[in-house]
């Protein structure tokens, strides 16, 4: 992917603001201050109002005016809701605060998917962060037009996660893709899919609770955990049937607000628990296998879902190192 | 060094002789009636009681925390008396007594540091337990109430982890300073204990060589086994390899990367050894990757994005100045609340 920043970006718009300006803008801000804690479903759109207010290009802009603000730190421009709720890597803090210090480059070709049904719009790519890439998931809800959620989720490399160099990385073309009428699902089919694979990978024993297309593939964080040079066994259905997942103890406070039925694609947040009672464990086919680390944490994923013909295909996406149980502030939707 | 494996030490339970509390059923009768007849909000705010009644001395409450980790050590929540609503936090998440560490360790080290405080009926222990045989730095805050463990603050600093510091675990050294008594006319007061400790984390908040709190001239600070301020630190990450002495690194602005000192709590104070326990977060928002020390020499941060540190840290105080620091602390994600804070608006800032 390529990166650009504050200067490039054709979004920027010159400031115009003078110093009165500013000063008034700013206690408006105060009076009409953002609420950072993520409370509840209460304020998540309905679908009707969503559709009335913002079809899938409004959405896709919204969330591209959003990071072009973010790389330029000039967030008081954006849209805002009444209330806006915002957390990055499951913490809820003021817009403004985390990545709005950090980040100095966005993705010039990320990744953007809408659902105009919720009201909501994924924005994945590369970010830098003075210069060191990370990978970075985002979730927006739109409201009548306005920002309402911000669920920024931020893989960064040097911690106890898995983490491939992010250069050349892409998502893969396939999610993208719109699929002929017959090979797809209808949207309650497709998050059924997914939770069917998040349960066969909990307490992963053999026992398969969904579709597997027969090359199904895993990347997480740009580390390819099907058909690497590591792989235990090749595909997602492969490793499934041997039980290499059994290490996650339970994939929780799970969440599919983003469904393109055209693209059979599903948009999950969810954590990963590793209890970490055990560091050594048999898959099913007799080999010895060791967990990466040995203490309990738990990963938050944002995983991406290409479904066709009922069967889960692909499976990518992203995963930040939590203290363990780290509690989600979202509820579903 | 001696490890405390799954035996349990024979002085646990002796310790718990020195309850000075009523009989249970007493007690609850004690309880009932007060509901009944006491009148409300005729005490300090947040005070049971006008008067603070000790029914847990300090040897009663380290009795708390031994058989606390005989629990933990043993994972079997039944050795130790919860409170049927006892709180547990690992990391700053709550969670199931039974959860977390308790499903991994295998052992508790001997060497260690309890601190109490009768009147809060507060316990901190810093030690060192074994994870499926790997150790990792522990600090922990009971509370005690009517017989009762009703709260778990633990936090667990462990590795593979960020870089921080992370001293030999078999050279830690807790100081005896921390168990000596001073004599009643070298004391300083509760409040200024807290006093004390507050100014040192606002000289570290924003640090740019102004100095909140006075430090003694032999202070010294331990952090994840570490001595961070004085020589035998060890790595070139260490500030002790830039500046020796609390102050004069404080003077230099070593710090300055801490934008906040967060959710600052003092839940235990030992006045009799003038030792202050305090938890809180060291918010890194890392707005900037390089600063200038008051010195004018230019220092790079080691991590480029924003991230937060978690920490249950002990001072003592000798005639009135900071002595000796002792602190355990984990990185969390950036911002993070701890469950046994209450949110404070004044740091929601950007």
């Amino acid at each position: 992917m390529r990166l650009t920043n504050a200067l490039s970006a054709p979004a920027r718009r010159a400031r115009k603001l003078g110093t009165v300006a500013a000063a008034a803008a700013l206690l408006v801000t105060l009076a009409d201050a953002p609420q950072a804690v993520a409370q509840t479903a209460a304020a998540t759109p309905s679908g009707a109002r969503a559709r009335a207010a913002c079809d899938r290009a409004c959405l896709i802009e919204i969330a591209d005016r959003y990071m072009a603000a973010l790389v330029d730190k000039s967030w008081r421009d954006l849209p805002w809701a009444e209330r806006v709720r915002f957390t990055e890597n499951d913490v809820a803090m003021m817009i403004g605060d985390g990545v709005w210090g950090t980040v100095t480059k966005i993705d010039e070709a990320p990744f953007k998917l809408a659902d105009p049904a919720t009201g909501n719009v994924l924005w994945v790519g590369i970010v830098e962060e003075h210069g060191q890439p990370a990978y970075y998931a985002m979730r927006l809800a739109i409201v009548d037009g306005q920002i309402a959620d911000v669920e920024t989720v931020v893989a960064r490399e040097g911690t106890p996660a898995h983490f491939a160099p992010t250069a050349g990385y892409a998502l893969d073309e396939s999610f993208s893709e719109t699929l002929p009428a017959n090979e797809r699902r209808p949207r309650e089919r497709l998050i059924a899919l997914a939770e069917g694979y998040y349960n066969t990978m909990q307490l992963n024993d053999g026992q398969l609770l969904g579709e597997f297309a027969p090359d199904c593939k895993r990347v997480s964080n740009g580390v390819d955990f099907t058909h690497g040079e590591s792989a235990p066994a090749r595909g997602c259905r492969a490793q499934f049937e041997i039980g290499y997942y059994k290490p996650v103890d339970r994939v929780r406070a799970r969440r599919y607000p983003i469904v393109d039925e055209e693209r059979g694609v599903v948009v999950a947040f969810a954590f990963l628990d590793h209890s970490a009672r055990f560091v050594e464990y048999e898959t099913r086919d007799g080999r010895t296998h060791s967990i990466p680390v040995e203490y309990p944490n738990s990963h938050r994923v944002v995983d991406l879902f290409k479904i066709r013909n009922g069967a889960v295909e692909r499976v990518e996406g992203f995963a930040v190192f939590q203290p363990y149980l780290m509690p989600s502030l979202w509820k579903d939707e | 060094m001696s490890r405390k494996n799954a035996a349990p030490k024979g002085k646990i339970m002796s310790d718990l002789r020195h309850e000075k509390g009523a009989e249970p059923v007493l007690a609850l009768f004690a309880a009932v009636f007060a509901l009944v007849a006491a009148p409300s909000h005729a005490q300090a705010p947040g005070q049971p009681s006008a008067v603070i009644r000790v029914d847990c001395d300090r040897d009663c409450l380290i009795g708390y925390a031994e058989r606390y980790l005989d629990a933990l050590v043993h994972r079997d929540t039944t050795r130790a008396p919860f409170a049927r609503h006892a709180r547990f936090t690992e990391n700053n998440v709550e969670m199931p007594l039974g959860e977390g560490l308790w499903g991994t360790i295998n052992a508790v080290w001997e060497d260690s540091m309890a601190i109490a405080d009768e009147q809060t009926g507060n316990v901190a222990w810093f030690g060192i337990v074994e994870e499926h045989g790997h150790p990792a730095y522990f600090a922990m805050r009971l509370k005690v109430e009517n017989r009762e463990i009703t709260e778990v603050e633990t936090i667990v600093s462990r590795r593979p982890d960020m870089p921080k510091p992370f001293g030999d675990p078999t050279r830690i050294h807790y100081d005896p300073a921390f168990d000596e008594v001073v004599p009643p006319e070298e004391r300083v007061s509760r409040e200024r204990l807290v006093a004390l400790a507050d100014g040192y984390f606002s000289t570290v908040e924003l640090n740019d060589g102004v100095v909140f709190t006075p430090f003694h001239e032999d202070c010294e600070r331990v952090e994840n086994g570490i001595h961070t301020t004085g020589s035998g630190g060890g790595s070139a990450n260490n500030a002790a390899s830039i500046a020796q002495g609390c102050e004069e690194q404080f003077r230099l602005g070593i710090y300055r990367i801490n934008k906040r000192i967060r959710e600052r709590r003092y839940p235990l104070v030992d006045e009799e050894r003038q030792v202050v326990v305090a938890t809180g977060f060291f918010d890194h928002a890392n707005t900037f990757d390089r600063y200038l020390l008051t010195d004018g020499r230019e220092m790079r941060t080691v991590l480029k994005w924003p991230n937060s540190i978690s920490l249950i840290e002990a001072f003592k105080v000798k005639d009135g100045k900071i002595h000796r620091i002792h602190a355990v602390f984990t990185y969390v994600p950036y911002f993070m609340h701890s469950p046994f804070a209450q949110p404070n608006v004044d740091f929601q800032t950007r």
